[in-house]
């Protein structure tokens, strides 16, 4: 691949000018931050996407991708992060979806159960091919997604963070299997952001850095330090002391708290963390690090395994998210399409989505039992919303679906910062966004602190993190393994944590 | 391909979809007389009997009114459900459960001298509860266990229907002349709801049924339970994460939902039937899910797609008398309109232009 570049819509480009190249039987590490243009480049190669510019040429010839199925025909098969298996058919019938049949309009299963079982055996990828998907576990059913792959004779694999979703003890078996299709001639791409992985078992990496190939080079002449390095690169600014009115108060205490995924995996372990009144805490890490799920817990989502969550003292754990809510805690979650909003309510009644059953929005008998809807109070306040903080949009009617992202963003801040928190927990929340959009972002957050809020930043930005934060905690495989001080800081250290390299002992 | 090309569009205007719905109404008619005419049937004279029997003279118009009520009642009790994206498919049995529950009552006070205006509150308010109650097995079945409430709600419809036969043949049948059909006995005259249009059979039900539809738009639209139930609708991640209590939301809507259509049994054995036959199962649970959606899950939708629909019914049963045509051949025609109608509705949803 020489040259790719690929834009996207608003002007980013995933991918500036890449070169990647690819030798038969080798394990090729694809290493880079989320958003570094890992996977876009790998769905660019399997015909996914196509690019503005550049040249593939596979097996010495030059090709166009015009689809997932020109790739196929090529040689190339992809797994990606999230399997794609219909689960009341069995291995084979998985296996064989869409192609064609050698009878015709009848399908002629034997001799494919065959094959399948006998890929399974050559390349050390064991399955039963009567089973049904469903009863298989997602290491049996990634295995299922590779043996498509070969069936359909791929001579090159990419995988998109294949061990995202093992647990430690199926790792080492999946590595084995990559071995033996290494030993069969067929080249692995392995998408990830796992140096340990990297150095356990490919032979050459190259590492992208904001839509750039910043190093292709032989894994023996690297080391975790170096390709930490040039991962997280030496352009973030450096963490400064903010402006801000010490306190001691702690607002939010989180102790040895243990959350299972929606998988059943323990993705929170024994995790602790304190964010001080009057404070910016940066969470940085590589998705999929637990943030999800402690974040979900603390706002009452989800609920610990074991562990305390305390607010000024109170304990929150278990309790619902109507009396988290109603105990001064803002939420502005990551997808703000799917959990921030309604997406067909107007701006209007996206904006009492939190108190609409509570004076003023509703109006009370007797103090306490709601009546009708305070119809004058929601189109002041929707008014009041869309001046103060810049909501560009037809009026308070209009609906929160014709919104761009950032007018959007700029909605659920106005609900959630609306009634002064005590804490505001924020994830990702300038991801999307256009600069406009998330420099105001970022100024409100900013000027919550300010006001003395708690405010728990989840970010996978790390240089937006790092400028806006006033301390940082690094969250690695459900663990705080390290927390930053402006005064102690480097960003080779934060690499090197992120990465679970290196880990701190201090107490958060 | 035919040189059209469809976009769907962002928001559906209102004029758009008044529109849409309007070219249904006239539509529609204009179907059953192609279904008509090619059956081989005279369409002249089928338009004629369509008329009469709908709109054009006293006698059809009230008929249309009586079809209309208690379809009104159990649509708009549907609307509640389907705003909450709860898929109540029930009201079938909660309108039999409705008019049980009339029965019960009005056969131990059978004998009492208590005058209408105490006994048929009273006995409205019990179908009103009763509808709930039964609906309230498979809200919480749907939010305290996760099965799913369209399995659950037809399955209701059979218990309800088979607990009725049982009822008209057993502890309700009118014993008081031997070999009697399976009735119960026959309602004094002043428990029925009083009629409010003279030589017609329409009563006072055709004003509960509106003034029900009018509480519940204000319900939905301007009380908190009603944002509640369509924030959930639209979007229960968000609902959920703003702090409502979904399983809550769900309980509530299905349990209104039946309450209403038990309702709209006991208006209607109450108006109509004057006694509990086997006959009060007779699908109209099914008829008020079609209605609902051509009133645009909308409560004063529901207000013109049902008199539309009674009219259409009491305008058909005029047409199988004008044309001696059996009742399945009006029952096609029927069914024609239904899927017609929802066909149209898409094309509100679509922007459709020359490519």
């Amino acid at each position: 691949m020489k040259g790719i570049v690929k834009r996207f819509p608003g002007g980013v480009i995933a991918n500036d000018k890449v070169n990647f190249d690819l030798k038969a039987g080798e394990i090729h590490g694809l290493l880079g931050e989320n958003g570094a243009g890992k996977s876009t480049l790998m769905n660019v190669l399997y015909g996914f996407y196509q690019p503005e510019d550049g040249a593939i040429e596979v097996f010495g010839r030059r090709v166009h991708f015009r689809s997932p199925a020109d790739a196929i025909k090529a040689g190339i098969g992809m797994v990606h992060q999230h399997l794609r298996l219909v689960s009341d058919m069995t291995v084979t019938e998985n296996v064989i979806l869409g192609l064609k049949s050698p009878k015709g309009f009848l399908l002629d299963l034997p001799p494919a159960e065959k094959r399948v079982r006998e890929l399974g055996e050559r390349y050390g990828l064991p399955i039963d091919p009567d089973v049904e998907i469903w009863q298989l576990s997602i290491g049996e059913k990634q295995r299922v997604e590779i043996l498509k792959s070969l069936y359909r004779e791929a001579r090159i694999l990419i995988l998109d963070e294949p061990t995202s979703v093992l647990a430690p003890n199926q790792i080492k078996g999946f590595f084995e299997a990559l071995q033996n299709l290494k030993q069969g001639g067929i080249a692995v791409v392995l998408i990830t952001h796992k140096l340990d992985e990297v150095m356990d078992i490919t032979d050459r990496v190259t590492v992208l850095r904001g839509g750039r190939n910043i190093a292709t080079q032989p894994t023996n002449t690297v080391d975790q330090k170096k390709l930490a390095q040039l991962m997280i690169g030496e352009d973030i600014p450096p963490m400064t002391e903010k402006a801000r009115t010490l306190t001691t108060e702690t607002v939010l205490q989180v102790t040895h708290l243990r959350v299972y995924d929606d998988r059943g995996l323990e993705s929170v372990k024994n995790l602790n963390l304190n964010v001080r009144k009057g404070e910016i805490l940066g969470l940085a890490g590589v998705s999929g690090n637990g943030q999800r799920e402690l974040v979900e817990t603390i706002v009452g989502l989800r609920k610990p395994a074991s562990g305390s969550v305390k607010l000024n003292g109170i304990e929150i754990s278990g309790k619902s998210p109507r009396e988290i809510i109603d105990l001064a805690v803002a939420y502005v979650p990551e997808n703000r399409v799917e959990d921030g909003c309604v997406p067909d309510f107007g701006i209007d009644e996206n904006l009492i989505l939190k108190d609409f059953d509570e004076s003023p929005v509703c109006n009370m008998v007797a103090g306490h039992i709601p009546t009708l809807l305070n119809e004058g109070e929601i189109q002041a306040r929707a008014r009041t919303a869309i001046a103060d903080f810049g909501i560009k949009t037809t009026g308070p009617t209009a609906k929160a679906r014709s919104l761009s992202g950032g007018n959007l963003q700029r909605l659920v801040l106005a609900r959630e910062l609306g009634g002064e928190p005590r804490l505001i927990v924020i994830s990702q929340p300038t991801r999307g966004l256009d600069v406009l959009a998330t420099e105001y972002v970022r100024s409100l957050i900013v000027q919550q602190r300010n006001r003395g809020a708690a405010v728990l930043l989840v970010d996978e930005d790390l240089a937006e993190t790092v400028a806006i934060s006033d301390r940082l905690a690094v969250i690695y495989k459900g663990e705080i393994v390290g927390i930053l001080e402006p005064n102690r800081y480097s960003p080779e250290d934060i690499g090197l944590m992120m990465t679970g390299v290196k880990r701190m002992t201090q107490e958060a | 391909m035919l040189g059209i090309k469809f976009t769907r569009k962002l928001e559906v205007s209102r004029r758009a979809n008044l529109t849409v719905t309007l070219i249904s109404y006239v539509a529609s008619p204009l179907v059953v007389l192609a279904v008509l005419a090619a059956a081989g049937k005279s369409p002249a004279i089928a338009l004629d009997a369509l008329y009469r029997g709908s709109i054009g003279t006293l006698s059809g118009f009230g008929e249309s009114i009586v079809q209309a009520t208690s379809l009104m009642l159990l649509a708009v009790g549907l609307v509640i459900a389907f705003r909450a994206r709860v898929w109540n498919i029930g009201a079938e049995g909660q309108q039999v459960f409705g008019a049980i529950s009339v029965t019960w009552f009005t056969l131990l006070v059978l004998k009492e001298p208590w005058p209408g205006y105490v006994v048929i509150p009273i006995a409205l308010l019990l179908s009103f509860i009763g509808g709930g109650i039964f609906a309230a097995v498979p809200a919480l079945m749907r939010s305290r266990l996760g099965i799913n409430e369209v399995i659950t709600t037809i399955m209701m419809n059979y218990l309800a229907i088979d607990a009725l036969n049982w009822l008209v043949r057993g502890p309700f049948q009118d014993r008081s002349i031997p070999g009697s059909y399976p009735e119960s006995p026959v309602f004094p005259n002043q428990f029925s709801l009083p009629i409010i249009l003279r030589y017609t059979d329409v009563t006072i039900g055709i004003v509960i049924a509106v003034v029900s539809c009018v509480l519940v738009y204000y319900l939905l639209f301007r009380t908190p339970l009603g944002y509640s139930i369509r924030a959930v609708g639209l979007n229960p991640s968000a609902a959920r994460t703003s702090g409502i209590s979904v399983n809550h939301v769900v309980d509530s809507a299905m349990i209104l939902s039946g309450a209403l259509a038990g309702l709209g049994g006991g208006v209607y054995i109450l108006g109509i039937a004057h006694a509990l036959l086997p006959e009060q199962a007779s699908g109209i649970g099914y008829t008020a899910v079609v209605v609902s959606l051509l009133g645009n899950v909308h409560p004063l939708g529901v207000i013109f797609a049902s008199i539309f629909f009674g009219a259409l019914i009491s305008g058909m049963s005029s047409v199988e008398r004008a044309l001696q045509i059996p009742e399945t051949l009006s029952l096609l025609s029927q069914g024609v309109i239904i899927v017609i109608i929802l066909i149209i509705q898409v094309f509100a949803r679509y922007e459709i232009r020359r490519a």
